[in-house]
């Protein structure tokens, strides 16, 4: 290997040989001094990075770890980093396309819900390191007449996050918290769970709401004025009490702002 | 205006010490944070930190700038940085002689650097351009080194003090990093102290290690997960006598957390150990 190897050629070589192990250490221009374990040694950092990230995903996704065990988390955490490495160094934003990854990982295909419960893990990690904010009051829209509040927007808490699974995620998420010790069978085809997570302060809560909520909510979240929300909400779910729904959304601090529809 | 640290010891803030720290106050010289666990927009995290600021000095230690790296430096993540320097005012910044990204992959370790004129150029440019998005003047760190390469013209120290040079940082001298690598590379850590220019040194780091055997070679992991050892302890004595002056002492730990008192005395002893050094060198130059 020539001494005169230009930097960036070594750092591509360095990051090749970090992620594929049939690379050996005389692949780069090493100190013959330590020939012998300059193998091992180029193990050492191949170790760190992996297990540094294996356990930053396992503190992101405990529950999807406890239901699938070690090996199995092991070996979908590796394939995911070999298909995924992390692009930024703040910790907070690492490993958001794992459900992703799950829903093509051909060894999880016969257990499509479990991309769903990293779903639940990631909304809540997410939800967890948002931004801080004032929620809105009812008093906030008291003044406010109808007609014109129909054709407002509701921005919701930057903590707000929504998820519809048909898999009751939540129960199976609930039942495997650190520390529960439950054998209770759930299951799966015992119908979907329809969630909400959000922080009003700093813990994040977790709700199950209707259908009709879930597409008042989502249409929200688009940008929809109120008043389309509702009609959405209301063809999609013939239960659905407008009222109703928005002064419990109001009372349990979902939304930040009131603000021009898009 | 910005203040310094305090020339005694700190001790790295860990999540599960936040709530026992706000409720006792211990007596901690000052904190030091990886800026990578804050850069999420808010939540409990922010909370804490801006807490347990109001009661201590702050120091902002990052692993992620990748400055040795010979794609350019990410300005999302200095700007990451530079958003929380104005937040939390910290004392100190600091990151380390090593690269960790190489176009939009970022590798989750301090990887080595070949000490060339090239990666020399690559550096100082590097560090410059943090030192002048942040307005102010950061430290770096020895790493820890598990190999080497065979076109480095420059020995350690001296690329440091050719950094300091060039670039106008300061050095945080990693005592323990020192040790491991030169068990790691034969070389004299001793040695590697006595050619470090002094008056960069504006921090320095202790914490512990493990040892591996490969075939009949023993290797020095830097894996922050344990009690300083009784080695380190004799090679920051001698750094500290070198330098002649008291200097912010950190007690890493980011393995394996304990109790909080267990930081703090290892804290203590680093304490002890440099008022004893640094009184009986002035007592002696006063005889």
């Amino acid at each position: 290997m020539s001494k005169s190897l230009p930097l960036i050629e070594l750092q591509r070589n360095f990051t090749q040989c970090l992620f594929d192990n049939n690379l050996h250490a005389d692949y780069l221009p090493l100190d013959d001094a330590t020939k012998s374990t300059n193998d091992q040694r180029l193990d050492i950092y191949r170790n760190n990075i992996f297990y540094s990230l294996k356990n930053a995903l396992a503190e992101l996704y405990p529950v999807f770890k406890r239901l699938t065990g070690d090996d199995f988390f092991n070996g979908a955490g590796l394939a995911y980093l070999n298909m995924y490495p992390p692009e930024q160094a703040s910790m907070v934003n690492f490993g958001k396309t794992f459900p992703e990854f799950l829903e093509k990982f051909e060894y999880a295909s016969n257990y499509k819900w479990l991309a769903d419960i990293a779903q639940l893990e990631l909304a809540w990690h997410q939800s967890y390191h948002e931004a801080d904010t004032v929620s809105l009051t009812p008093a906030d829209l008291a003044h406010i007449p109808p007609h014109k509040l129909a054709d407002m927007n509701l921005r919701l808490h930057p903590s707000f996050r929504l998820i519809n699974s048909k898999y009751p995620i939540y129960k199976i998420w609930l039942a495997n918290q650190d520390g529960v010790d439950n054998d209770e069978t759930i299951d799966l085809d015992a119908g979907g769970d329809i969630l909400c997570l959000y922080r009003p302060q700093y813990d994040v809560i977790i709700k199950v709401i209707s259908l009709g909520a879930y597409v008042f909510l989502s249409n929200l979240q688009q940008g929809q004025t109120l008043g389309n929300a509702i009609i959405s909400a209301t063809e999609s779910d013939s239960g659905f009490a407008a009222e109703k729904v928005l002064s419990n959304c109001l009372l349990e601090q979902y939304f930040e702002k009131l603000i021009e529809a898009k | 205006m910005q203040t310094f640290l305090p020339s005694t010891s700190g001790i790295s803030l860990k999540p599960k010490h936040y709530k026992l720290i706000l409720e006792t106050e211990p007596k901690v010289g000052w904190f030091e944070v990886h800026p990578e666990n804050y850069m999420g927009n808010g939540g409990a995290p922010h909370k804490y930190l801006t807490e347990i600021r109001s009661l201590y000095p702050l120091s902002m230690h990052g692993v992620g700038m990748s400055l040795g790296s010979a794609t350019k430096i990410n300005e999302d993540h200095l700007n990451a940085l530079c958003k929380l320097v104005k937040r939390y005012q910290p004392q100190m910044i600091s990151e380390h002689l090593s690269w960790s990204r190489l176009g939009n992959t970022y590798l989750n370790d301090l990887l080595p650097l070949p000490y060339t004129d090239e990666s020399l150029k690559v550096i100082v440019n590097n560090i410059d351009r943090t030192q002048t998005t942040l307005g102010r003047k950061i430290l770096i760190e020895n790493p820890s080194i598990y190999l080497a390469f065979n076109n480095s013209t420059y020995s350690e120290p001296e690329f440091l003090n050719n950094l300091v040079e060039q670039s106008g940082c300061g050095l945080l001298l990693d005592v323990n990093n020192i040790f491991v690598s030169a068990c790691n590379q034969g070389f004299d850590p001793y040695n590697y102290i006595r050619k470090i220019k002094t008056e960069a040194v504006g921090e320095i780091h202790l914490a512990g290690h493990t040892v591996q055997k490969i075939n009949d070679t023993e290797i020095r992991i830097d894996d922050h997960g344990s009690k300083v050892i009784e080695e380190v302890w004799s090679l920051f004595s001698f750094a500290i006598k070198y330098i002649g002056n008291r200097v912010p002492v950190m007690i890493e730990w980011d393995t394996d957390i304990p109790e909080l008192s267990v930081l703090i005395d290892e804290m203590k002893k680093a304490n002890a150990m440099m008022n004893k050094i640094i009184t009986s060198s002035k007592k002696m130059s006063a005889a």
